[in-house]
């Protein structure tokens, strides 16, 4: 009997001492809906805006914190797989398996450009995150990185060396660095300039393919996601791993770093959004969906996760007693 | 005295709008030739053109260096023809815009060419329709006439459009279907000015043996339209 009165003691303090530490809580609502899976959402750096992109074709803007339909972009022929704001909110790069690069004016909802480049499915894209948002990178399954400027519409640096799949693409905050990411389990680290072709690093230590990437907004931390669940921590520029978590028991597609460059959250298909304190590795936050998730941001001030989900609906999770913008 | 200050300005103008005209700004067209069914590096002649016809410069891709090539001299603001001619494979044309600018730079733009051999393949890249319907979607041109302008440089081409379907649900469906499929692409290369006498048509019952839906749990990719080929019966 004492055996079980200890027991249920300890439950009672953890979960004393765990609510006031992590007081954590989100409360789950659908906002709207595409026409099929959403493969991806991008919150603009005034997180005013947020948006998303599906199998259905479409680009969707949506309003922060209310989550009203702003406007939704069409033109892309094929499924959209991901999207990102440019660092000054004005445009949207795009990337498509109908191989191109779509740019947009996000204030008139309007197509810019083409890009066209890729010869074959483009799987990640990722704007330069400067005031002037010159350069796009990109990834696709023809297995390379392209790098793109925006202010001549044209290719300007094609990047080889992974030898499968190139999956997703991030631009570091400080401009320096693009990371790449791939089927052949391996991270690459390639320098922004014009005439650098070969990487900086490669990283390896990923068993599985290696689905994301993602700069902190300090540009000191690199988080990577894989096939079989597992996210790595690697800090930067050494490419040291740091950290590697269990944190799903399927596919995690998608991760993010909230604004504090310690906390990040991961969207899986084990229909799991899981919050994760990157110094410690601990666990700060779990919600159970009823749909698998291929996509996750959250602004930053961590008020609102947005995630993005197989049933083809846009969820926000906002937190309990969260600041109002 | 005058007469010479005079002269003097005057030689400096000429020879200052000969400096300007000789200091303008190039740029420099790089990138991959890669054989577009096996992906690999391929050495091909690029001849470059400029918008009247001229041919300005040719080059050669380097198989064993993953197929790069490098064309410089190329001026701001034009467009030039890029013309890839190797025995062996399509002869293709393909137009690369130079941007404006005032400093060198270096623009990338990588080259699929195609085996010419009887039944070799053009892949209709892109799909031109959307699930389950036979008629070419808006916007699908942009994919189509690049594949016009290869069989319009290869004159002496006769092909059979192939379409594949959606799934493998129902077979007579599935053959209605991709019937009507080939024939909207026929009907579009000779509306663009291909010879219907070069063309012949073909459905399928089943999906594409060599591109079978996906079957991983990725999202990207996931989306499965059936592929549409371009096979050589004779050149």
């Amino acid at each position: 009997m004492r055996f079980f009165i200890g027991i249920f003691n300890s439950i009672v303090l953890i979960v004393l001492f765990a609510i006031p530490i992590y007081g954590l809580e989100y409360v789950e609502k659908v906002v709207g809906n595409h026409d099929d899976e959403v493969l991806g959402v991008f919150v603009n750096a005034k997180d005013s805006k947020v948006a998303t992109c599906s199998l259905d074709e479409t680009i969707k803007i949506w309003s922060l914190p209310k989550g009203e339909l702003i406007c939704t972009l069409k033109g892309h022929l094929g499924q959209v797989n991901n999207l990102s704001f440019s660092g000054n909110d004005k445009w949207l790069a795009s990337g498509s398996s109908d191989h191109t690069v779509r740019l947009w004016d996000i204030d008139n909802c309007s197509p810019m450009s083409i890009l066209k480049g890729h010869t074959d499915q483009v799987i990640g894209v990722y704007f330069s995150q400067d005031e002037s948002s010159t350069y796009i990178a990109s990834t696709s399954f023809d297995n390379t990185v392209k790098l793109w400027d925006r202010t001549l519409g044209s290719e300007i640096k094609t990047l080889r060396g992974h030898t499968k799949t190139t999956n997703n693409v991030a631009y570091s905050y400080d401009g320096t660095q693009i990371a790449s990411c791939s089927d052949d389990k391996s991270i690459r680290l390639w320098s922004t300039d014009l005439t650098t072709r070969e990487p900086i690093q490669i990283l390896y230590g990923h068993e599985a393919a290696v689905l994301t990437v993602l700069y902190s907004f300090d540009s000191k931390l690199l988080a990577s996601s894989d096939e079989d669940g597992y996210i790595k921590i690697w800090s930067m520029p050494d490419g040291q791993l740091i950290r590697t978590i269990k944190a799903h028991d399927e596919l995690i597609q998608d991760l993010t770093f909230a604004a504090d460059n310690k906390t990040i959250v991961s969207a899986s298909l084990d229909k799991k959004m899981k919050m994760w304190d990157v110094t410690t590795g601990n666990n700060l936050y779990t919600k159970e969906l009823d749909t698998e998730i291929w996509s996750v941001d959250i602004v930053s001030d961590g008020s609102i996760i947005i995630l993005g989900c197989a049933d083809s609906s846009v969820r926000f999770l906002t937190k309990k007693g969260g600041k109002k913008k | 005295m005058m007469k010479i200050i005079i002269l003097a300005i005057t030689i400096f103008i000429i020879n200052f709008a000969n400096l300007q005209s000789q200091m303008r700004t190039v740029v420099a067209v790089t990138g991959h030739a890669i054989e577009a069914i096996s992906k690999q590096p391929v050495a091909v002649k690029i001849a470059v053109h400029d918008n009247t016809g001229k041919k300005i410069n040719q080059v050669k891709s380097n198989a064993s260096e993953n197929g790069y090539y490098y064309v410089t001299g190329l001026f701001p603001g034009n467009t030039y023809t890029f013309k890839i001619i190797e025995d062996g494979y399509f002869t293709n044309e393909i137009a690369v815009s130079i941007p404006s600018t005032d400093k060198y730079i270096e623009i990338s733009r990588d080259f699929m060419v195609y085996p010419l051999k009887k039944g070799g393949v053009i892949p209709v890249a892109v799909s031109p329709f959307e699930i389950n319907k036979s008629k070419l979607r808006f916007g699908s041109s942009v994919v189509l006439d690049d594949i016009v302008s290869t069989l319009k440089s290869n004159k002496n081409v006769k092909f059979t459009i192939k379409a594949y379907p959606d799934n493998n649900n129902d077979a007579q469906k599935n053959q209605n279907l991709t019937d009507l499929r080939a024939e909207s692409l026929m009907d579009y290369f000779i509306a663009s000015g291909i010879s219907p006498e070069r063309i012949a048509v073909e459905g399928a019952a089943v999906t594409d043996p060599t591109k079978p839906p996906p079957t991983e749990k990725r999202a990207k990719g996931k989306r499965y339209i059936g592929s549409a080929y371009i096979i050589v019966n004779d050149f």
